[in-house]
């Protein structure tokens, strides 16, 4: 059941590239994802908040100069999350 | 789910994972001002091996290389931590450590390799060493960076073994010196910059 949960969460194209990325470099910021994947800061926002509220991602405020970073990190709940939905994906591959 | 959608999905996180671990801190502009150092350095090696006596040239050209190389790193750091602190970003991310790891065993091998060769001689061979090795790691360097790192990878360990092997007396391993790590480098520089506008 929480699984099934999960990849509903998951499986949502902006969320999925966060989650993606994450699990590649493990630690990124808001500018990053915003620039490399050309999302527009409102989509990232709402789809990150959906994420961490769902304890997928943690969120860290600092700053650097003048600026905010907002920077996202993978809990260990989001990295098992995204290995079950891409062993989900594997086994609708090879079950279909 | 279907079949023809798990696919597109897969395919979509291979290729963002990919684009997430790649390096792209590095500037055109460092570029030009690290060929430009090397040139200068060129020009320091040859003033050494005309005017001082042959026991001291070793030393004076190691030095020399040391300061370009220091300067180098310096100013690409500088430039990077620079861009990244315009952009909101941080220069010391997951691809930049990739990178880092990627290109440590090829250059400290040159750097031993040369080691031996300027103080035990025959010096005139360290230009193409130098020129091989940092062929190697760019190539290495270029699994996490754009396709152009690789390719310059590429076209320095071509001249490195060509200098090796057949032109590996001074004056002409200077020349490759100053080919592979001044105009190359100078050249490489405003590519970047051109493509990329960084």
């Amino acid at each position: 059941m929480m699984a099934y949960e999960l990849d509903e969460i998951i499986h949502q194209k902006v969320r999925l590239t966060i989650m993606a990325h994450l699990a590649a470099v493990g630690e990124s910021d808001f500018l990053t994802l915003k620039k490399t994947f050309n999302l527009t800061d409102g989509n990232l926002s709402t789809h990150s908040a959906i994420l961490e509220e769902n304890g997928l991602i943690e969120t860290e405020k600092t700053f650097v100069g003048k600026k905010t970073r907002t920077a996202y990190k993978i809990t260990p709940k989001g990295k098992q999350a995204f290995k079950e939905y891409v062993a989900e994906l594997e086994s609708v591959l090879k079950g279909g | 789910m279907d079949k023809p959608g798990a696919e597109n999905d897969i395919k979509l996180i291979k290729d963002i994972m990919e684009r997430s671990a790649r390096y792209t801190h590095f500037t055109g502009l460092s570029g030009i001002l690290s060929g430009l150092a090397a040139l200068a350095g060129v020009y320091a090696t040859c003033w050494i091996y005309v005017k001082l006596p042959t026991d001291n040239q070793a030393i004076w050209s190691l030095v020399t290389w040391v300061l370009v190389f220091v300067f180098a790193l310096v100013e690409d750091f500088a430039l990077a931590a620079r861009r990244a602190k315009k952009e909101g970003t941080t220069i010391w991310t997951p691809a930049t450590k990739q990178v880092l790891k990627a290109i440590a065993p090829a250059v400290f091998m040159s750097f031993v390799i040369s080691m031996s060769f300027l103080f035990k001689g025959p010096p005139d061979a360290i230009p193409g060493i130098l020129a091989m090795g940092y062929g190697v790691a760019l190539c290495s360097a270029g699994m996490f960076c754009s396709r152009e790192v690789w390719i310059y990878g590429i076209v320095q360990l071509i001249t490195g073994t060509i200098s090796f092997f057949f032109l590996p007396t001074l004056p002409y391993s200077m020349y490759t010196m100053a080919l592979c790590f001044g105009i190359y480098q100078i050249a490489f520089g405003v590519w970047i910059a051109a493509k990329y506008r960084r």
